[in-house]
């Protein structure tokens, strides 16, 4: 019995990265996850501002690095504990046929391709922007051999790693 | 203690078959067969009809 996906159910799988069936168990851990997610952060961001107001007030590099903590807390904190609580539930794991594994793992490695190509260019751009800051010139260092060297081992690495975790959430099953 | 195992298991079906037919994952059939998990009134009613029994037989406790 297959139901039609609103947006936000599609936005909700795309986020937490589940391709199988968002139903009511996965939804409410998911909400839980992501409840307890939204908590730490308003904890930390509570007390790193009060922090950084006293501490970093016109002072232009504890406002940078408090920046650069935030985004690794986010990353790091929150990130690492919803992709770890979604892999200790199996909300991520997904069950296909063995006649049509092969098409799923096709479709899957279509996907990843199509992901890879646009954070690579999101990797470019922002790589760009940084060294522009530092005086290079932005549109020849964006067709130069340095950023086509380092496009090419984020996009490896990057499409690598994401047809390795995903090929590792099906589930053979014979019917 | 739900008896939705012994009833599956009765009817000769798959945790996999029986949930694409109710349209939840297979886990979630392993968590209510397993008590870890409280299914909706809505999934209650779905679960007895795949299973063609009614609330009472599937849920109730004596």
């Amino acid at each position: 019995m297959k139901t039609r996906e609103s947006f936000s159910t599609k936005f909700i799988k795309y986020f937490y990265g589940i391709d199988g069936e968002l139903d009511e168990y996965r939804r409410s851990e998911l909400n839980r996850i992501g409840n307890n997610a939204y908590m730490i952060l308003f904890y930390y961001l509570l007390v790193s501002t009060i922090v950084v107001e006293l501490v970093g007030r016109n002072n232009f590099q504890s406002l940078q690095n408090y920046l650069f903590f935030n985004l690794l807390f986010l990353m790091l904190g929150s990130g690492m504990y919803t992709v770890i609580a979604i892999h200790k539930l199996k909300l991520n794991i997904t069950d296909v046929s063995a006649m049509n594994y092969k098409d799923v793992r096709r479709m899957i490695l279509k996907r990843d391709i199509r992901r890879t190509v646009i954070c690579t260019m999101i990797y470019c751009i922002f790589y760009a922007v940084g060294m522009h800051k530092d005086g290079v010139d932005l549109m020849s260092f964006l067709v130069s051999l340095d950023m086509l060297m380092t496009a090419s081992i984020f996009a490896t690495i990057f499409g690598f790693f994401s047809l390795v975790i995903d090929y590792s959430h099906l589930r053979r099953y014979r019917d | 203690m739900n008896r939705v195992k012994e009833y599956r298991t009765g009817l000769k079906i798959s945790q996999i078959k029986l949930a694409s037919e109710i349209g939840v994952a297979r886990q979630t059939i392993n968590m209510i067969e397993n008590n870890k998990y409280n299914p909706s009134l809505d999934l209650c009613i779905k679960l007895a009809k795949a299973l063609g029994t009614d609330l009472n037989q599937l849920f109730w406790e004596e």
